[in-house]
């Protein structure tokens, strides 16, 4: 066996017949028990340039991924250098994946992942030393800074309209697609249904976003993902110490049912695993990293970075999960409002006083 | 029109290569559109909607793809159903060319490089400002050579990288030479004591080479963009560039190019300058007279600015002409022998100040009043009383012609079509145009130019008078094109090859009037 170590050798490797050997780095939450078991089987379902889908015999869908890759719920991220191309080495869809060894996953016999020193990833607990006005004047200064620049696909276009959606203020116009056609009032209805705390609402609007847009994610799953995940930590972030906490939770709990009840039959697979995690508040950890950089008050350039780095996932994945975190987190902030000012900072959880 | 749908079952595929596929089936004749989708309930519903779904197209799973085609009836749907699937078989993931190490964004190439310092941005003018406000947001400087970019975008871009302590360079940035990296088109140029900062691309590169030929080097040269003087922008980057230069310790005299300022962001150029500690030359070009301003030197031309400079350095006097070339005098007699009354000009540049400069030049001997008329994009004229009729000259950089084109530095498809209508009009009988050399430009100039100034010259003959080709070549002798034989060359096709553009244009002024004592 032979590792990896260029691409002469990666080509090299595939005339030769030799299995490239890679070293797993990290492993999301839903790929926990596959990776602790010594047996499993199944096949590739999917091949994309730096990423494969795996399904197993029981069904459950893993993503393979490079060692700068974002880490995710399905995701086992490998030390598998950017630039080789799983294609280009002969995996395609309907190879066989299996466990030759308790630390090894064999991929068409081509692949080896070894996965004896991996580490978990979960997002990290929410810290928040920010006040609500700046995690607000963060989320303003995302939402407006990349707004600008946001490109006609996918739910980019709502980008610069966040603020304007969770007042329920009709958006200025957007780009003129199916998609937005379709999206806005879906997302206008699950923001209203949410502050009325309307429950028949939520799921109507949650039918309308499940399986909406092209790709292997559809848009309107991936908005769904980064709402939940940013809905979730923000609220934990505040606390649970009012009703309006407890309205929001509950609010959340209901958009988690109707996505647990309706996913399976309104999209594709690989999204609705996604799905199963996002409605226990994980994503991918490029949108964990732009919550919790607005919910700490860090450098300001950081949380841009981060939300930069989110926009780059899939075509236009980033971009809906984007606008789902930053409507997540305005909306449970703007139900969390206080309508008079308060002596002291403001912090979640607690107020100070001087 | 008929729609077709073509379900296949559990069969994912990247949403670059999706879009790619469809677009490739659309330009199959007949084939009016083509989209390509997951069959979800929402997603029928979006193809149903837009007239796309079939009853087959309808019985399709999450998990299966759809591809809806609406095609002309005569259209044979075999063979486009078909091609779809060859395209499908062929293409299992995207592919860029020359993307070996597949980055695909800024972020991907600083996390190849990370410590990169600056972004240099060239993508067509729509998706300049996002790409730079990324590269900003993640702490790079950024030289943006894209034009087509909005003013409000350009004060944003500008306002943000100041905030952050950055250099926003552009957009319509042609040229720097920054810590002795050459950016954009610049010249091979050696490392000296001239600072420069500039609003104006060829402007700085030719006074780089003409730095060059006198054997001194520069410091820095940095390019701001050429509306960075514009009112609506104030001088942005100007201010922040003659503040680095005034604090770099390689820097000993400092030199600020650029077209006339706004009346507001003059002012503010000229306080900033009467701050520098070192001694500045200033060229607002064609602007003779300005307040003193200790320390602060005022040209109003190029080759003066270069004189200027190195007096201030202690290399050089008001008088040198270590910049001037000598040409063939007796050509110049038989070409003002045999241009009789076709004397009129026409210039072709690809650099906006060389034009303005050639365009002064013009003025103060004897050209008249400017019209302020422009018949064309990108051009100024002047009438000429003495003999009637107008002397053109064109900036073939000018936005509106390098919208979908490449920049004429690089690109003289355009350039060698004018030379030939112009050479064909009667009255015409001077050319006058740049040359630029360098990083960046058209590797061998003169292996376009010289067989269409021949057939310029055998349009001549035909309209029984001469043609005086006239031409500024800006470049060094350390240039990647060899300046020594783009000059030969050019001048083997009858040409007059000069280094400093106001001698070329004072060569045409001097033909343009039948008056060689002008040269």
């Amino acid at each position: 066996m032979t590792s990896f170590t260029a691409r002469s050798a990666e080509q090299t490797a595939a005339d030769s017949g030799t299995p490239l050997v890679f070293e797993v780095l990290s492993y999301g939450p839903g790929v926990r028990e596959f990776v602790s078991r010594p047996t499993g089987s199944g096949k590739v379902v999917a091949v994309f340039r730096r990423v494969l889908y795996l399904r197993e015999l029981d069904g459950g869908m893993i993503c393979i991924a490079h060692e700068n890759a974002h880490d995710a719920p399905l995701t086992i991220r490998a030390a598998i250098p950017r630039q080789f191309d799983f294609d280009e080495f002969g995996i395609s869809t309907g190879m066989p994946v299996g466990r030759a060894t308790e630390n090894e996953l064999h991929i068409a016999g081509r692949v080896v992942l070894v996965m004896s020193d991996a580490a978990e990833w979960r997002p990290a607990k929410v810290s928040a030393s920010a006040t609500v006005g700046q995690v607000l004047n963060g989320l303003r200064r995302v939402s407006f800074e990349l707004g600008r620049h946001a490109p006609a696909i996918g739910l980019a276009p709502l980008v610069p309209q966040v603020e304007s959606l969770v007042n329920e203020k009709m958006p200025r116009p957007a780009p003129d697609t199916g998609l937005l056609d379709a999206a806005l009032p879906a997302v206008e209805q699950l923001v209203r249904s949410v502050r009325l705390h309307d429950a028949v609402g939520v799921d109507a609007a949650v039918k309308r976003l499940l399986g909406l847009g092209p790709g292997l994610t559809p848009s309107g799953d991936d908005f769904l993902c980064g709402f939940m995940a940013a809905g979730m930590a923000t609220s934990k972030a505040v606390g649970p110490d009012s009703q309006r906490s407890r309205d929001f939770d509950e609010a959340m709990r209901d958009v988690a049912e109707s996505i647990s009840l309706h996913a399976a039959g309104m999209t594709t697979e690989v999204s609705a695993s996604f799905l199963k995690f996002a409605i226990q508040g994980i994503t991918s950890s490029a949108a964990h990293d732009l919550i919790y950089g607005l919910l700490d008050a860090g450098d300001e350039g950081e949380s841009l970075s981060a939300a930069w780095a989110l926009t780059e996932i899939g075509h236009s994945s980033g971009w809906d999960c984007l606008l789902g975190t930053l409507l997540g987190m305005h909306l449970c902030l703007a139900l969390h409002a206080h309508r008079r000012p308060v002596e002291g900072l403001e912090c979640f959880g607690r107020r100070t006083r001087p | 029109m008929t729609v077709t749908n073509l379900v296949l079952p559990n069969l994912y595929r990247d949403s670059v290569v999706l879009m790619r596929i469809s677009q490739e089936l659309e330009k199959l004749d007949g084939v009016q559109r083509a989209t390509a989708m997951m069959g979800t309930p929402n997603n029928r519903s979006l193809l149903n909607d837009a007239g796309l779904l079939t009853d087959e197209g309808d019985t399709a799973s999450p998990n299966d793809l759809i591809l809806a085609i609406e095609a002309s009836p005569t259209l044979n749907s075999i063979s486009v159903v078909s091609r779809a699937q060859e395209l499908l078989r062929g293409e299992t993931v995207s592919r860029g060319p020359g993307n070996e190490h597949g980055v695909r964004s800024i972020n991907g190439a600083l996390e190849n490089m990370p410590d990169a310092n600056l972004a240099l941005i060239s993508v067509p003018g729509q998706y300049a400002a996002y790409e730079a406000a990324k590269a900003l947001d993640l702490g790079l400087n950024v030289f943006l050579f894209s034009d087509n970019v909005s003013i409000e975008d350009e004060v944003a871009l500008k306002t943000k990288a100041m905030d952050s302590g950055l250099l926003m360079l552009g957009p319509d940035c042609g040229t720097a030479v920054v810590g002795g990296m050459p950016l954009g088109f610049a010249n091979a140029v050696s490392r000296g004591r001239v600072g420069l900062v500039s609003a104006s691309g060829t402007g700085l590169q030719q006074v780089m080479c003409l730095l060059d030929a006198a054997g001194e080097g520069v410091s820095q040269a940095l390019g701001v963009g050429g509306r960075d003087l514009d009112d609506r922008v104030g001088g942005l980057m100007m201010m922040k560039c003659l503040g680095l230069l005034d604090s770099d310790p390689e820097t000993d005299v400092i030199v600020l190019i650029s077209k006339p300022p706004g009346g507001r962001t003059r002012q503010r150029v000229l306080e900033a300058l009467s701050q520098c500690s070192k001694p500045c030359v200033v060229c607002f070009l064609g602007v003779e007279k300005s307040p003193e301003v200790p320390g602060v030197y005022f040209e109003s031309r190029l080759d003066g600015t270069a004189r200027r400079a190195l007096e201030l350095l202690g290399s050089g006097s008001g008088t040198d002409r270590r910049m001037e070339d000598p040409f063939n005098v007796r050509l110049l007699m038989e070409l003002d022998q045999g241009l009789g009354d076709s004397r009129l000009i026409r210039g072709l540049y690809c650099g906006g100040t060389l034009r303005d400069e050639a365009h002064l030049v013009l003025r103060e001997n004897g050209f008249g009043a400017v019209s302020a008329e422009s018949e064309g994009p990108g051009e100024i004229s002047l009438v000429d009383h003495e003999r009637g009729g107008r002397h053109r000259l064109v900036d073939l950089g000018d936005d509106s012609l390098t919208v979908g084109r490449p920049h004429p530095i690089i690109d003289l498809r355009l350039r060698c079509e004018m030379l030939v209508g112009a050479a064909s009009e009667s009255d015409v009988g001077i050319i006058l145009m740049d040359v630029v050399l360098g990083y960046g430009a058209h590797p061998d100039p003169a292996s376009e130019l010289t067989p269409v100034l021949r057939e310029c010259q055998g349009i001549a003959e035909d309209l029984k008078r001469a043609l005086a080709v006239v031409i500024v070549l800006c470049g060094t002798s350390g240039d990647p094109q060899s300046v020594a034989h783009q000059k030969a060359a050019l001048e083997s096709a009858g040409a007059i090859v000069v280094r400093s553009n106001a001698q070329a244009a004072l060569i045409a002024a001097a033909l343009a009037r039948g008056d060689l004592s002008l040269v």
